[in-house]
């Protein structure tokens, strides 16, 4: 029984390194001083007759806590910091082009399939008129399912921050895991590709024409959305930053 | 206790002065200031090891990790050329400040 909870300093130590080892600030090398310094301050106190667990507790306490070190070590260390920072966008961008080509994907099998399910005919002739009526519902679709990942993504980072957290950690961690990010966009680029041949299956190429044009209209309408909504995005989350940046005024 | 403002200040000259003594690690370098200081100038220890890193960078001082008594590892800093003459040009402003300091203090003595 005593055993489970008696106090191990090289495990209490470990978990300590574990926190900060994380942090894009401090480098390994940064790491293993204080580590040393660490060590050194809980033998100092335990000689002037401290447990070991109160000799712990002291010397942490004494080196700082652990976004007090971040922050200082962030000012030698910037160019890891951005680095971090940099994979993280590198990260955004292929995630957005993720859920952007799913949508899109989604989108078209929904409508397309819908439409034709319901005994909708895509013409040739008349091409553009036609087009118009698939088009807007390929938009409106292509923007649910947008919104329902970004819905989904949102919910994910606010609920299971910890989680995603430590799960992007591990991957950033892990050079190869980074660089398979970079089959995603091949694999989309393969998924989009085959929608054709997929098209050609089950359309009368009569059709196919009126598809093409239904959702090259389609996504001319979502670049202009897209155009205007993120910018405007941007605008509201940086207002929204700058505003908690502001100490609050004290009531009168 | 001495201010934010001034522990900040003096963190150079002092590491400076106690290298100047000799080659030493960081957790020894600030159980050295606490002694001199008998306890009045208080690091947040953890701060130091930037302040050392950016004084490398500057060619001040130089480090080295080796093995210590104990068997464990340790990174000892020993002071460069450079490191000498910025200590000389700290000492002569911080005795600047000093004299005149007390200079004013011992005028004002009679009258407080």
């Amino acid at each position: 029984m005593e055993d489970k909870t008696r106090f191990d300093l090289n495990t209490a130590v470990e978990h300590w390194l574990e926190t900060l080892r994380r942090s894009p600030e401090i480098r390994a090398e940064n790491l293993a001083e204080l580590e040393s310094h660490l060590r050194d301050s809980v033998a100092e106190w335990q000689r002037r007759g401290l447990g070991e667990e109160e000799a712990f507790v002291l010397a942490g306490h004494r080196l700082g806590g652990s976004m007090a070190l971040r922050q200082e070590f962030a000012k030698i260390n910037q160019s890891r910091v951005w680095l971090h920072r940099g994979l993280w966008m590198l990260v955004g961008i292929q995630a957005w082009a993720l859920l952007g080509t799913l949508s899109h994907l989604g989108a078209a099998a929904v409508t397309v399939g819908g439409l034709a399910s319901l005994g909708f005919k895509f013409r040739e002739p008349n091409l553009y008129l036609s087009a118009l009526g698939p088009a807007s519902g390929l938009t409106l679709t292509y923007l649910a399912f947008l919104a329902a990942c970004v819905t989904g993504a949102w919910w994910l980072v606010r609920r299971k921050e910890t989680g995603l957290r430590n799960a992007a950690d591990a991957v950033l961690h892990r050079p190869l895991w980074v660089g398979g990010f970079v089959l995603i966009p091949l694999g989309l680029l393969v998924l989009n590709f085959a929608q054709f041949p997929f098209l050609a299956f089950w359309f009368p190429r009569a059709e196919i024409g009126g598809i093409m044009a239904s959702k090259s209209i389609a996504s001319f309408a979502e670049s202009v959305l897209l155009t205007v909504s993120l910018p405007l995005l941007t605008v509201f989350l940086a207002r929204r930053y700058v505003a908690s940046c502001r100490p609050r005024r004290a009531n009168p | 206790m001495l201010s934010r403002e001034l522990v900040a200040a003096s963190t150079v000259p002092l590491v400076l002065s106690i290298l100047g003594e000799g080659e030493t690690y960081g957790y020894a370098l600030i159980q050295r200031v606490r002694e001199l200081s008998g306890g009045r100038i208080e690091w947040t220890e953890g701060m130091l090891y930037p302040v050392l890193h950016w004084m490398e960078e500057a060619g001040q001082i130089k480090s080295e990790w080796r093995e210590s008594d104990t068997g464990r590892k340790r990174k000892y800093y020993h002071l460069c050329r450079e490191g000498r003459e910025a200590l000389q040009g700290e000492r002569e402003q911080w005795l600047t400040v000093h004299q005149t300091l007390t200079r004013l203090w011992k005028t004002k003595h009679v009258s407080i």
